[in-house]
């Protein structure tokens, strides 16, 4: 039997606050990234972004060659083509902390880093670059998808691209940082996954009710903010009240998910 | 050093662990022995920081777990054979736990090539066997080069060679002054591997003393005399106080008293000894005594049927 330490357990880097973090985040950046259902995530979203950026372009060009008017910027038509790629980034933050507790690697991930605040931390950290990063590149094909059919019929500034990208990075990394937050709370990807179901479909159902408080209270919901920041709407509020909106949503998330961690048993 | 006081744990109205207090020395193997559902587990749960005690305190190196900044530098740990995420890699398992430590990626090399895993190192977690899986978690266990192992039922799953393995494994450990603190239902191993037993039975401590002790104060220590005169002689000796009981026409088997002892009586009294020998019971037989009237999940025999 060899030794076990054949060779130096300790690095030479110096330690402190933020290292620690820091080693936390790279810590959920190897998990996330070392497992092949993140990446068919990733994938899936992104042939679905540009499939439908295909189908819109092409059918706005159509229509429009018909005497209709659909002209529309190309970046707006994108970002509502976008609603599965944001589900999808819901999806892929609540696997990221439910199948820990599936699969019992919740144990290990805590025997490393036993400060809860900081594992949760290293989580959201990883979730919301990714959701940056998802944001930006969806937007971005979605938009060149439809621009490539639609042409002149969906011409659009500088400035409507960028905002929209722009928009698309916040309300993605906003929208997967409320779902970890939901996760941890839950601990269970199924309850987890329902309730996103409710985000993005209750706004849409609400208005049959014909509750009026129900229907304004339904404006707030991530969804809804997520929508002023990616066409750039001023209604039912401007970017800022949006920008809040998704904070607001991220942060409740976040608390109820970091108070379960802190009360239950691992 | 571990060291547990008072450590007490209740699941709703089970009371899982009981006030416990010991502590576990390094440059020995401690055993950790109790019947199922003893609170093993969830004792080595709460020195982890996983579960939160309901009372009392643990402290490894003189820190609660969450107050060590890199803790797999100071202690490792197998609790369960299921470690890590089923799509990851063994190497990416480690190559995480690593980062997250600040450990330098040459160790993850290393412990994979210790445990035996280096050329399965790139398959999925999820594909591994029983044993494999036991593997790797020890490879998790040792990563930090930690001065304190602690593992649960680590031989559980694996085949002969991975147990004689595991034992030198833990030996060496102990003999280059690290604490070893291990749990097993595998009294023969444990009789081979440990020095030192703690035994709890229904969350309570039973015995915490170097396991040569726990095997001496066994009522099983016997003297076996073989005597034509088995009738006075078994007189004598029960008049002497002993316990005695025969074995054959011509063997008695002496509990309560020692070689000297019975050879002295049987002397006395004129009897002819052909054979007398110690008879040492076996750590199985010692523990089985220990725990017999706190087994949680004791055997229930079938009822002879009447009408
Ligand atoms: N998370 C939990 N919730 C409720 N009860 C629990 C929990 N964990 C353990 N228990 C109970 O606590 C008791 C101690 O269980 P534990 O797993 O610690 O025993 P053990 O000594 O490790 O047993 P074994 O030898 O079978 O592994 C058992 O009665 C078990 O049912
Ligand atoms: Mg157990």
């Amino acid at each position: 039997m060899s030794s076990i330490s054949g060779s130096p357990a300790t690095g030479a880097k110096t330690r402190g606050g933020p290292s620690r973090l820091g080693s936390s985040i790279a810590f959920e950046w190897t998990k996330l990234t070392s497992v092949r259902s993140t990446w068919w995530n990733v994938t899936i979203s992104s042939v679905v972004t540009i499939a439908l950026g295909l189908l819109l372009g092409g059918s706005m060009k159509a229509s429009a060659d018909n005497g209709y008017d659909v002209a529309m910027p190309a970046p707006h038509v994108a970002f509502q083509s976008l609603i599965a790629a944001q589900f999808l980034v819901m999806v892929m933050a609540t696997l990221f902390i439910a199948s820990e507790y599936t699969s019992g690697s919740i144990k290990t991930t805590l025997q490393s880093v036993p400060v809860r605040a900081r594992m949760l931390f290293g989580k959201v950290a990883v979730i919301a670059a990714i959701g940056l990063v998802i944001g930006v590149v969806q937007s971005t094909i979605g938009t060149a998808a439809i621009a490539l059919l639609a042409g002149d019929y969906s011409s659009f500034t500088a400035t409507e691209l960028s905002l929209t990208i722009l928009g698309s990075a916040v309300d993605f990394a906003l929208l997967g940082i409320t779902a970890l937050g939901l996760a941890t709370a839950f601990r269970s990807a199924t309850g987890t996954i329902i309730a996103t179901v409710g985000l993005f479909g209750l706004p849409r159902i609400v208005p049959i009710f014909n509750i009026e408080w129900l229907t304004d209270f339904s404006q707030y919901f991530p969804t809804e903010a997520g929508t002023v920041l990616g066409l750039q709407t001023t209604a039912p509020y401007g970017w800022s009240t949006a920008t809040l909106v998704l904070l607001a949503w991220a942060a409740t998330a976040l608390t109820a998910g970091y108070a379960v961690l802190h009360i239950r048993d691992a | 050093m571990i060291v547990l006081a008072d450590l007490t744990k209740r699941y709703g109205e089970k009371t899982a662990v009981d006030h416990l207090s010991f502590q576990i020395q390094p440059g020995v193997v401690t055993g950790f022995l109790g019947p199922n559902g003893a609170g093993k587990s969830s004792t080595m749960r709460m020195i982890l920081g996983l579960d939160r005690p309901t009372a009392g305190t643990v402290e490894i190196a003189g820190r609660p777990y969450r107050d060590i900044a890199y803790p797999l530098r100071t202690i490792g740990a197998l609790l369960d054979p299921r470690t890590g995420h089923p799509g990851q890699s063994a190497r990416s398992h480690l190559l995480g736990m690593a980062r997250s430590n600040r450990l330098p990626s040459s160790r993850v090399d290393h412990v994979l090539g210790a445990v035996g895993l280096a050329e399965v190192a790139r398959k999925r977690i999820g594909s591994f066997s029983l044993g494999m899986g036991q593997r790797l978690g020890i490879a998790s266990a040792l990563l930090g080069d930690p001065q304190i192992v602690m593992l649960d039922e680590p031989v559980n799953g694996l085949d002969p060679d991975g147990v004689v393995w595991i034992r030198k494994l833990m030996r060496s450990l102990a003999a280059e002054g690290r604490t070893v603190f291990v749990s097993s239902h595998l009294m023969s191993e444990m009789q081979e591997t440990a020095d030192h037993l703690i035994v709890i039975g229904r969350g309570a401590l039973i015995a915490d003393a170097p396991i040569d002790q726990v095997i001496a104060q066994s009522t099983r220590n016997s003297v076996k005399v073989r005597s034509p005169q088995t009738a006075s002689l078994r007189e004598a000796l029960e008049r002497a106080g002993m316990t005695v009981t025969t074995l054959e026409d011509s063997e008695l088997q002496v509990t309560a008293g020692n070689l000297d002892q019975v050879g002295a009586i049987a002397f006395s009294i004129g009897a002819q000894v052909d054979e007398l020998a110690f008879h040492r019971p076996s750590l199985e037989q010692a523990y089985l005594e220990l725990t017999a009237d706190s087994l949680e999940y004791d055997a229930i025999l079938p009822r002879p049927t009447g009408t």
